[in-house]
Formats: C-alpha cells, structure tokens, sequence
C-alpha cells in the first residue's frame, strides 16, 4: 500500500514536472529545482567498484564471522560531506554464532549503506541487503571511525560479505547469485581462519 | 584477471518496479512534449539516466576538493588530477554542444555538478565510489570519490584493474560516465563493446561503440 502512495506522489510531481517544462519558454533550471527541493524526492544511487574479495580473504581477513537472524533494521541519516545527507541503516542480528569464536554478546549491530527516511533515500548498489527474520552469515569489519562508517560495525565486502541461509542449508548471495552448501561455506571458513 | 574488480550494479533493483514504470511511462510523455523530436526518436533513452534539458547547464568538476585524510593515503593527488583532466578532455570531444568544465566558471547553478575528490569508506569497502542524487528523472549532482584507503593501489597508467594496481583513468572513464548520466549498460545498442558495462576490465580504457550511440542520446 506505501508503494502505491508513493508511485502516486511521485507520478504526481513527474507530471508537474513535465507540465512545467511545456509551459516555460526558457527553463530557469536553478528555480525549478528549488521549487523542487521543498517537495520532491531525492533518490542517491550510489555505484562503486568493490575489489573481488575472495571467502579466503573475507574469512581470514575480518573481526568477526557471524551466523545469525535479522532482528531489526533502522535507517539512520548521516551527515556526509558529499550529500548533505546519505541514508544508511542499522541492523541488528541476534548471533548464533561467530565463527571466529571471539564475539560474546547476543546480538551485533552492523552499518549497511542505503535506506529510507521522510524524502530522501539512498540506493547503494555495493551494499549487502538484510531483511528482517532473515537467518544469515556475514563477515563484520571492524570499526574504523575516521571512515565514513563512523563508530560502527560495518558488513566486510558488501554484497560479497553477506550469505543468505535458507531452510534447505543453502548459502546464497543476492548480488552475485551464487550459492554454497551452508556446511561446506561453513568448514570453508574455518578453515581459511585456521580453525 | 581482467574481472579481478567487480562494480555492481543490478538494474533490476530500482527497489519499486511499480514506481520505475510510471516514470518510465511519464519520462516517455515528458520527452514527447519538452524534448527536441531528436530525442523523442531515438531508441530506448529510458535504460539510461538521462537530464531534461542537458544543454541549459554546464556540468562541472571541482578539482580543489580532493580531501585526503585515509589511512592509507599516498601522495599522488597530482596524478589523480592529471588522469582526470585526460579523460574530461575525452568526454568534451565526445560530448558534442557541451563542456565538462575543469573549474568553477560561476556559469553553472548548484546542480549539475560533478565533484571529484577521494574520501575514507574504510578497509573493505570500494575502491571508489560514484553518488548520483536524483530527482524523478532529472540527475541534481554527482560526487566521484576514490577511497582514500585504497589509493595505495591507484597508478597512473597502469592498464590493469586488481587489487593492487588499478588504472586511474579507466576508473575516471568509467565513473564520469555515471557522472553525466549514464548507468550501467551492454548491448544496447548491439554490441558489448563499452565503458559502461559493471565489470572494470580493459574495456574500461577508452570509449567504445554502445558509449557513442548513449552520449550521442543525451549530448548531441
Ligand atoms: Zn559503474
């Protein structure tokens, strides 16, 4: 039902947009935009070239290696020196299990880039995807505060860092549309880590 | 070895296929009434971001904001703008009526803007990333930032693209490509031959046929 209200007001705003541009003779762009501005919705797509981390990279590489389940995801606006703003979102994995067997707590928070909030959303196309009552395994980076993650936990390698579980035991990743035996992902990694 | 870095892009993934096709659908009316019939005539302008009116506005690239604060930075800022002014001047010459302009000359509005620069998106993460802020159909500003984290492994000309070694100006090819508009593509217009496919590979070195027909769309 949102997105019917949201195709709807962003129908409505492309049609005055195209009423706009027949009706004016010369098109002022920097008026119309901040006409725009009060109103419209501002979409960030962001693109950017990941190395190809390989599971040997990723798995002997990185702080943490969790097994667990999608508990909550929460878009978070952060002030950025290139967009003003961008959207990312926190989620919040109840842990199973860290397969480097140094994370203790109950549950982790990871950064992803994208999200939603009021009119402004950020699409990144190198970010991992959650969704919530998702059973996934992903590789965390540690924190790295001077970066554009902050405080924070973020997902090692985007897409290529994040397996979704499924109920057959299989590991997929979105992105890439590969997939692996949970087991064997599982083995893979310990014993990249040396386990 | 050529696919040692993989750019993503999944053109599927407009997250609302709803939405995408009533802008699809109003883009099409808003090209029949507001575009020169050049535009309107053309094959299938759509796949593409494209800008209404791409001629009202210079587009232009800031080169005095390259912030280098990572970790890992290396002190090649002079190479990083000498690669970028040899691949603007390809994109003046393919661009046909417009300039990327080299500095603020005070012509452009606020939008329509590309900058470049390098930022800390940490460890792993990109070698670099571009930002397209949008409204509808029409591209506000574009940021092209290489990760100061990875700038170790940028050289000037080293016609390759892996983890240790990365060509700036294939990467410049490819991303100032986003920065005018255009998303990732292959085979749209019949061949695979193009900067603009989402794999850096050698591909990346130099304008291909599929880059013509699209820059032609959009910068007659
Ligand atoms: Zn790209």
């Amino acid at each position: 039902m949102q997105k019917n209200t949201k195709t709807l007001s962003i129908s409505a705003i492309i049609a005055i947009v195209a009423i706009a541009s027949v009706s004016l003779t010369t098109v002022d762009f920097s008026s119309q935009q901040t006409e725009l501005e009060t109103q419209e919705t501002i979409v960030q797509t962001i693109s950017g070239s990941m190395p190809a981390y390989t599971l040997e990279e990723l798995a002997s590489g990185t702080k943490y290696a969790i097994i667990g389940t999608v508990k909550q995801i929460t878009p978070i606006a952060v002030e950025s020196e290139r967009m003003q703003q961008t959207i990312f979102s926190d989620v919040v994995v109840k842990v199973k299990e860290d397969l480097n067997g140094l994370y203790d707590q109950k549950e982790i928070s990871v950064r992803i880039q994208g999200g939603t909030i009021d009119n402004l959303q950020t699409i990144s196309e190198p970010s991992a995807e959650f969704e919530v009552g998702e059973k996934v395994l992903f590789f965390v980076a540690d924190k790295e505060p001077d970066s554009m993650w902050g405080d924070n936990y973020y997902v090692a390698g985007g897409y290529l860092g994040k397996y979704k579980l499924d109920d057959n035991g299989n590991a997929h990743r979105d992105k890439i549309n590969d997939s692996i035996g949970e087991q064997d992902l599982v083995s893979k990694i310990k014993k990249f880590r040396g386990n | 070895m050529l696919n040692n870095l993989i750019q993503y892009e999944d053109d599927n993934n407009m997250n609302n296929k709803k939405t995408m096709t009533s802008i699809i659908a109003l883009s099409a009316l808003i090209v029949t009434f507001a575009m020169p019939s050049a535009f309107a005539s053309e094959t299938p302008i759509e796949s593409y971001y494209w800008q209404t009116n791409p001629e009202t506005c210079y587009l232009e690239t800031e080169l005095d904001d390259i912030d280098f604060n990572g970790s890992r930075s290396t002190s090649n800022q002079a190479d990083i703008i000498s690669e970028l002014e040899v691949t603007r001047s390809t994109y003046n010459t393919e661009m046909g009526t417009i300039d990327i302009l080299g500095e603020d000359s005070g012509s452009c509005s606020d939008t329509r803007r590309i900058e470049v620069g390098a930022f800390d998106f940490g460890n792993w993460w990109t070698y670099g990333q571009e930002s397209t802020a949008s409204s509808g159909t029409t591209m506000l500003r574009s940021f092209i930032d290489f990760n100061t984290n990875w700038l170790v492994g940028f050289d000037k000309d080293s016609e390759a693209c892996n983890r240790l070694d990365v060509d700036m100006e294939w990467i410049y090819n490819h991303e100032l490509g986003h920065g005018i508009g255009l998303k990732h593509h292959s085979h749209v217009f019949g061949t695979a031959d193009t900067l603009m496919g989402s794999s850096c590979s050698s591909q990346w070195d130099s304008f291909g046929a599929d880059d013509h027909g699209a820059v032609d769309q959009h910068y007659p």
